[in-house]
């Protein structure tokens, strides 16, 4: 019972369930707020979810806040006019991602690397204008508002509180499974397909299917939070969906170190929302400092704040894959 | 993701965890340590300094905190210091239901005031309403929230696109002619500005020779330049807001186009105008106030604001900035009125409020049903190189109308707003 | 319904486009071949070009500025370049995202110096206003675009196919080793190309800045089209480019005439039909960048 508890969730993950049951008391005290929290759970879905493209497979996707807006639309168009109510939507939400994912991951599964990143954000940019062209559904800029947050099992979900622990629920579902997926053999394929796709496909797996089962996994995961975050926020809004806002789910993951560890992402998407909220109340220019921890990160820290632990915790069991690559190509400097 | 890799990485999130909690606990403590002082009055201010309205954003901004510093002088209200918290909306709806979010969640704060787009007015709105935070929309020309989306606690200082509408149709009927000839923006303000555009030309008589959309991102105007030579209208309504305006009259001066009609923006604010310049800034709108206007109280407020904004990008006050100066002062007025910070009752005390020193010929009013405010308009035309005294000396004022002529009646009004016992209690 | 003259006018109005759409695309896409980097930056560059227009304009002129913006900004693109080396060889997405970090910066930096307000840059005297062409009127200036624009692509072509240095370009996207091998300086190089691009960018920038003024986000409008030429064009191809670029600028502009909503939709799915029916875009090679 006791392994097979730790195969499912292990104590990192059990830690990191624990923090955030007790986060909404302690955030007052540290200058946050309840709706912070549920934001970075939020988020961590979203960013979870996207490591599996990008950390786990290293396919650069570039777009996926399109995944991530357009849940959103799905969930409150239903909500309004299809079906009321709060699991249908999000379920709809979640289906009309994989959807649209899957459709665009059948353009780009047989590419990579530049190209693949060069596509995705096409792609992306293309839902993010398909909503302002289709206005008279989404709202356009305005928004497509007038969501309602109903309750759940009698609990009313319009306080902070209850939306805080509905929302834990989906992040622990959503932790515990892709735990799973990326210790499933499923995982083990896409993780060779990180270290060598042709050799991958030398061995004779089909890597153009498996990178778009992953593809189109992570736009269910974007689904979920997406929904979420409509749900959250009363309306869904066309903002995530931009290339600048694509970028940050990215930097969650890269400052996280989602190349390095399973939770990165997790740690990616606290550190950034906090340091929003504390750039913009330090200056009008944020976006300067933002722009130049970006670079930061990249030129210093790539491998993310758990790889560095990581890094000097067990320097000789570190293996960074960035820097053998370049070895191998000579590009080293 | 390695065998032994569980134990670092726990190791590793809970020493970062101290860390950003060390890192951001200071900030806790010396909250803490400032609540005790005299618990000022905190006013979130919901501006655009990026994004398609940041220049007006800004102008609105000026205003507010003008209103807000004088008051300060004259010992804040209720004997309480006012302080304001600014957040940018980005012009973005989402980007705002975020920042105003956090403003009432961490800042705190007591009264909300802003908006340019109507896009971030209607949803900051319904935030507002939710919370029953008292939100005063100084410059968004929305039609929707004094409409379908009308709120309780929410007051719209700006004319909107009805009034602008019904204010030039008879002036521009009269004086420039019937053949219109129409161009919209292609998004959701555009298209009701059009749309209050074709309500009123049933009523004046006017004849619509065409309309072409202006896709938003359009950067090359030659199709509608063409058409509107081909068409051969008398005016040009044109309901096209930021860069595309700006874009759009670049190239309808390059092309000659604004001599085959007259112009009429109904939707001008200064600071676009002031980018143009006047040569580009070529035809006439409908606006709600200048500095040079001869009218009681202007030229004092002209002074103070030059003094207090001399560094400003437009140093002198405009419709923008005007209204973010009289919607705050106006509100701060409403909670002494009150004697309470409480929603409800700051509410009573400004439904059907008459504002006379509004520097213009006719007070304004807050109507209770619809809580826009009725103000009067002007219709006004660019003027000459030649004919500017200084820099910011663009607009001249052609005719005016009085404020029972230009804002809706309330027969028309399609506004069900929320009683007072819907509407969550919020401060006292 | 559109008549003749319209129609003409679009026409002529997808080429002028189209040609500054392949002028931008074309330094993305050197940076692309030579190095593997996307280059997000690519956008704020050509607004950086822009403003230097408006900056340096009353001082030097127009035609001043547009010798002297593509020295400024190709510097700016070799400083930036010290940056990004850093990131050559490792994965592609570490290049992009340096870039991207740094449009952010740029693009505030431009917001800090010139404020967010838009400008407005007025085009050289002698080509402002229309000629008329029998029963059509076209802006003067406008063929002064598309003649600039077909001198410099000429002149980059030249460079590229006829120079010493070009031959390196190229030869350096195909095999850097056999390069280094030769004893070429590639570091040199690698910030040749990086600033040529970004000269490219700023060119444009002031080629464009009359004709489409400047805000600090025309970046950002600007990146994406030269995005989508490379993808349509295919990379590695100058030709293509070309080709890219003028397809692009014209169905843009005949999608400005007949749908005008869709007129930017409608460069996505001419995308999208293109990569449906030709993978490598138009022209283009196999390369390291797919399987």
């Amino acid at each position: 019972m006791h392994a097979a508890l730790e195969d499912w969730t292990p104590r990192p993950m059990l830690a990191m369930f624990g923090v955030f049951l007790v986060l909404p008391a302690i955030l007052p005290w540290i200058g946050g707020y309840t709706y912070l929290g549920t934001e970075v759970m939020i988020w961590a879905i979203f960013a979870l979810g996207y490591n599996l493209l990008l950390g786990y497979t290293g396919l650069p996707a570039f777009g996926h806040g399109a995944f991530f807006g357009m849940a959103g639309y799905f969930f409150a168009a239903s909500q309004k006019w299809l079906t009321g109510g709060l699991w249908l939507p999000l379920l709809i939400g979640i289906l009309g991602t994989v959807a649209c994912g899957g459709l665009v991951a059948l353009l780009v599964a047989r590419k990579r690397g530049i190209y693949f990143a060069l596509l995705t954000i096409a792609f992306g940019v293309m839902f993010w204008f398909l909503v302002f062209v289709l206005d008279s559904w989404t709202g356009g800029e305005d928004g497509l508002t007038g969501l309602q947050r109903l309750s759940v099992g009698g609990i009313d979900l319009r306080g902070n509180l209850p939306l805080y622990y509905f929302v834990y629920a989906f992040f622990v579902a959503a932790s515990v499974l892709l735990w799973r997926i990326v210790h499933s053999p499923f995982g083990q394929v896409i993780g060779a397909i990180k270290q060598s796709e042709t050799r991958a496909r030398a061995v004779g797996y089909d890597t153009p299917r498996y990178k778009w089962v992953a593809f189109t996994l992570s736009c269910a995961f974007a689904g979920l939070a997406g929904g979420l975050y409509a749900l959250a926020r009363f309306g869904a809004f066309p903002e995530p969906m931009s290339l600048q806002q694509s970028g940050n789910v990215v930097l969650m993951c890269l400052i996280g170190g989602g190349f390095a560890s399973f939770y990165g992402p997790v740690l990616g998407v606290a550190v950034f929302l906090v340091l929003r909220d504390f750039f913009s109340t330090l200056t009008d220019h944020w976006m300067l400092l933002y722009g130049f921890l970006f670079m930061a990160i990249i030129l210093f820290m790539p491998e993310g704040i758990l790889g560095v632990v990581k890094r000097l915790r067990q320097p000789a069991a570190f293996h960074d894959t960035g820097e053998a690559e370049a070895a191998r190509t000579g590009e080293a400097r | 993701m390695d065998e032994n890799g569980y134990r670092v990485t726990r190791r590793a999130l809970l020493k970062t965890a101290v860390g950003i909690g060390a890192g951001v606990g200071f900030i806790g403590p010396w909250r803490w340590a400032r609540a005790q002082a005299k618990k000022p009055i905190v006013i979130g201010l919901t501006c655009d300094a990026t994004g398609t309205f940041a220049d007006s954003g800004q102008a609105d901004r000026r205003g507010m905190i003008l209103a807000i510093e004088e008051f300060n002088a004259k010992g804040g209200v209720l004997g309480r210091p006012i302080e304001h918290k600014w957040e940018d909306t980005e012009t973005d709806a989402s980007v705002a239901v975020r920042k105003a979010q956090r403003l009432i969640e961490r800042d705190k704060i007591d009264f909300m005031i802003g908006a340019l787009s109507s896009g971030v007015a209607a949803p900051l709105s319904e935030l507002a309403q939710r919370h029953g935070l008292i939100y005063f929309n100084s410059n968004s020309s929305a039609d929707t929230v004094t409409n379908e989306k009308c709120q309780r606690v929410n007051f719209v200082w700006d004319a909107n696109n009805w009034m602008f509408a019904n204010a030039l149709g008879p002036l521009v009927v009269k004086n420039l002619g019937t053949k219109w000839f129409i161009l919209t923006h292609d998004y959701v303000w555009g298209k009701n500005a059009t749309g209050a555009t074709r309500e009123n030309m049933k009523k004046v008589g006017a004849e619509e020779l065409g309309e072409l959309m202006v896709p938003q991102g359009t950067r090359d105007f030659s199709a509608q330049l063409l058409r509107i030579r081909s068409a051969k209208p008398q005016v040009v309504i044109a309901n096209v807001a930021g860069i595309e305006q700006t874009a759009l009259r670049e190239q309808a001066y390059e092309f000659g186009s604004d001599k085959d009609a007259a112009w009429v923006f109904p939707q001008q604010d200064f600071p676009d105008m002031v980018t143009l310049g006047a040569k580009k800034a070529f035809g006439y709108f409908c606006t709600t106030w200048h500095y040079t206007l001869n009218e009681p109280g202007v030229k004092e407020f002209t002074e103070r604001f030059k003094k207090r904004w001399a560094s400003a990008p437009i140093p002198v006050p405009d419709n923008v900035s005007s209204n973010g100066y009289i919607a705050t002062r106006e509100l701060l007025r409403a909670i002494e009125c009150a004697g309470t910070t409480r929603n409800h009752d700051v509410i009573k005390a400004l439904e059907g409020h008459v504002i006379k020193d509004n520097f213009r010929k006719y007070p304004s009013t807050v109507r209770p049903w619809d809580h826009l405010v009725g103000q009067m308009l002007y219709l006004a035309k660019t003027k000459k190189e030649g004919e500017m005294k200084e820099k910011w000396d663009m607009i001249q004022m052609i005719a005016d109308v009085a404020p029972d002529v230009a804002a809706p009646p309330q027969s028309i009004s399609k506004c069900k707003m929320q009683s007072m016992a819907d509407t969550p209690v919020y401060g006292g | 319904m559109p008549d003749l003259a319209e129609l003409v006018t679009q026409l002529l109005n997808g080429v002028v486009l189209g040609l500054l759409y392949a002028l931008i695309a074309l330094g993305f896409m050197l940076i692309l071949g030579t190095m593997e980097i996307i280059n997000f930056s690519h956008g704020v560059l050509f607004a950086l070009g822009g403003y230097s227009a408006l900056a340096l304009g009353p001082h030097v002129g127009w035609w001043g500025a547009l010798l002297l913006a593509p020295v400024i900004v190709g510097g700016v693109g070799l400083l930036l370049e010290l940056g990004v080396r850093r990131t050559y060889g490792r994965d592609p997405l570490f290049g992009l995202l340096f870039t991207f970090g740094a449009a952010l910066a740029l693009e505030e930096i431009i917001r800090i110096v010139w404020g967010p307000r838009g400008y407005t840059v007025s085009a050289p005297a002698f080509v402002a206003g229309p000629f008329h062409l029998g029963f059509l009127f076209y802006s003067r200036y406008r063929v002064l675009v598309a003649v600039l624009a077909v001198l410099l692509l000429g002149l980059v072509w030249a460079f590229l196919e006829r120079s010493p240095y070009g031959a390196m370009i190229k030869a350096g996207a195909h095999d850097h080793e056999m390069v280094r091998a030769l004893g070429i300086n590639l570091t040199r190089l690698r910030s040749l190309v990086f600033a040529l691009g970004a000269a490219m960018a700023g060119v444009a920038g002031v080629i464009a800045a009359p004709m489409w003024s400047l805000k600090p986000t025309v970046g950002a409008e600007a990146v994406m089209p030269a995005f989508i030429v490379v993808v349509i064009g295919g990379i590695g191809s100058f030709s293509g480019a070309v080709i890219a670029g003028l397809l692009l600028g014209l169905t843009s502009g005949l999608s400005n005439l007949l749908v005008p909503r869709g007129s930017i939709l409608v460069m996505y799915l001419l995308m999208t039909a293109v990569l449906l029916w030709r993978p490598r875009g138009l022209r283009g090679q196999k390369s390291m960048l797919e399987l």
